[in-house]
């Protein structure tokens, strides 16, 4: 048999045989693909159906309200208490000269303040920590009025009038005029709403994509007139909003020699890696890629990676790299490594690249090859990838011993 | 394939998504039952190349390579079903029985025979290469882009397997007729 008769057989042997997949075996698909998470489902689900994060922030809202009102003293309620609207022009102000400028860190705005005021910045996400005041840059004035600022981005489909309606319906007699309804108010030059409740007083107001709700918890008479003081000074600067979290819990790989830190949001955040990373002799791509990676989801679209595995001896890591490091990300950055632009991670000169959809960093430490992972849906992910790189800790000593081999008699 | 389809399906659309495994599912069906050679296993191999293609569709940058994307997940998946297996029975399969015409049909399915159980001795990286290079028509090259392996890789790889199927051919060839038919028979 020659060759071209030995191909014609072999096409013929290899069109022989069934030709389509069987209908239980189809649906069976669909029905294992409805339940499974796309890599990155859960962010354009989240962007799609903000109810969570409206919920959240609504809470937070409600409870910082609650908290409020329950930290101050109640005193009677000033005589145009049930006004929900115009500010109180005919109540004197007595307070003094806001002459320090508070520069939130998270929050994306500056306030002026006493020069006194105890100062307690935000330090986390809005709605993501169980300490809802986490997410709230404080003032406290000492002068039975403390002032509050958040904001977050705005999602698509959120509206801002339904999560100041939210917060304020429970809230006690007084706030209960929807936010569609109540007077505006001008901050920074953009057009807001602002409410009176008893002891509270909420403006909310959009700039940039992202929302605002400012709050003064008091127990002053002159309350409104107070807050519109604070709100002439407010400076709104979105672009400056950090809406990554802070990274507060610590994680050591069980296998591949480094830590890191991330937002603990429950048993589902962090998925350790179960076996070695071996590029050089495992498939680039298969069933249990992820098993070699620890994965931080983050649920901010972001999600994180990394592994690593030992540098064999005599390569070029750049070479190496390119061969067996690069095919892993499919469709991947395809930038040569000795191409890339510099990064310092843990004190070792590595490098990093931007990708379409993510962000890739190599580096290599004590005989080991390490690599980090970012893929992210977020205009912010370079700043988000360089504050987890920040918490890396690399621990090569510390990495899984290589699958064993057999061992020679002794 | 629609790129249409699978941008929404990147973007989350499961309907989409479905509409490329209805789409899809026999073609890649097929592939994985050459390489596996059991139905049962190729459309578990399947079903797991589906399953990961929505999960890891985001990652996916281009959406005209989705071809070369899955069917590289198919081969992988395939791996694993062929690794699952700790041996394969190399009678299970019946012989077709209804093949093409041709003149002399005995010796076609002798032909058949002999490639059947040679592909059976082959590694489940040969039995891929040879599946994708003589089955899909994929230059040697083509499978070792879309595979990311190197071209050297698949070449020794079908240069292997070829020189197996070969082989077997080779000793069919050497048993008499006359023991064909009786055993056919």
């Amino acid at each position: 048999m020659n060759e071209s008769d030995f191909d014609l057989a072999a096409r013929a042997w290899l069109d022989d045989g069934p030709t389509g997949m069987s209908d239980r075996a189809v649906l069976s698909t669909l029905d294992e693909i409805h339940t499974a998470r796309q890599r990155r489902a859960l962010w354009p689900a989240w962007r799609a159906t903000p109810v969570s994060i409206v919920a959240r922030a609504a809470s937070a809202v409600v409870l910082v309200v609650a908290v409020g009102l329950i930290a101050i003293t109640v005193l009677p309620v000033q005589p145009d208490g049930s006004s929900a609207g115009g500010p109180s022009a005919a109540v004197p102000v007595d307070f003094p000269d806001l002459t320090t400028t508070f520069v939130s860190p998270r929050n994306g705005f500056s306030v002026r303040h006493p020069e006194r005021a105890g100062l307690t910045p935000a330090t986390q996400i809005w709605g993501l920590s169980d300490r809802v005041n986490d997410g709230f840059d404080v003032v406290e004035t000492g002068l039975a009025a403390v002032f509050q600022g958040v904001s977050t981005e705005r999602r698509e489909g959120a509206s801002v009038d339904a999560l100041v309606d939210d917060a304020i319906e429970d809230a006690p007699d007084g706030c209960a005029a929807p936010r569609s309804e109540p007077a505006e108010i001008t901050i920074d030059g953009q057009s807001g709403r602002i409410v009176e409740c008893p002891n509270q007083v909420v403006a909310t107001v959009i700039d940039g994509g992202r929302r605002y709700l400012f709050a003064l918890s008091h127990d002053r008479a002159d309350a409104r007139a107070v807050f519109d003081t604070f709100a002439a000074t407010i400076d709104l600067t979105p672009d400056t909003a950090v809406d990554f979290p802070d990274l507060t819990t610590t994680f050591v790989s069980p296998t591949n020699g480094f830590s890191f830190k991330y937002l603990d949001r429950g048993p589902a955040t962090i998925t350790p890696a179960k076996e070695p990373w071996d590029p050089a002799n495992q498939p680039p791509i298969e069933i249990d890629f992820d098993d070699r990676f620890d994965a931080v989801e983050t649920g901010l679209a972001a999600y994180l990676e990394g592994a690593s595995t030992p540098i064999p001896d005599g390569v070029s890591i750049d070479d190496w790299v390119d061969e067996y490091v690069t095919p892993i990300s499919a469709g991947g950055c395809g930038v040569p490594r000795s191409q890339q632009a510099l990064i310092t991670i843990d004190g070792q000169s590595g490098r990093i690249v931007e990708c379409h959809n993510g962000i890739q960093a190599t580096v290599d430490a004590g005989g080991r090859f390490y690599l980090f992972i970012l893929s992210a849906d977020r205009s912010d992910a370079r700043a988000f990838f360089d504050t987890w790189i920040a918490t890396i800790d690399l621990r090569p000593e510390d990495a899984a011993a290589p699958p064993s081999t057999p061992s020679e008699a002794p | 394939m629609d790129l249409a389809l699978v941008e929404a399906a990147r973007s989350g659309d499961e309907e989409a998504f479905a509409s490329i495994v209805r789409g899809s599912a026999d073609r890649l069906f097929v592939v994985a039952h050459r390489i596996l050679r059991d139905v049962g296993r190729a459309e578990d191999a399947v079903q797991h190349t589906l399953v990961i293609a929505w999960r890891e569709l985001p990652k996916l940058r281009e959406a005209e390579r989705f071809e070369a994307w899955i069917h590289r997940i198919l081969v992988h998946a395939c791996y694993a079903e062929a690794k699952r297996a700790s041996k394969w029975s190399a009678n299970v399969v019946a012989l077709p029985i209804d093949g093409p015409a041709t003149p002399d049909a005995t010796h076609d399915i002798v032909t058949r025979d002999a490639l059947d159980r040679g592909f059976r001795r082959l590694p489940t990286e040969q039995r891929a290469a040879f599946v994708l290079h003589h089955h899909l028509g994929w230059s040697v090259a083509e499978i070792a882009e879309n595979l990311g392996v190197p071209t050297e890789t698949i070449r020794s790889r079908l240069r292997y397997a070829t020189a197996t199927l070969r082989a077997a051919l080779d000793a069919d060839a050497r048993t008499t007729s006359t023991e064909l038919r009786e055993r056919m028979a």
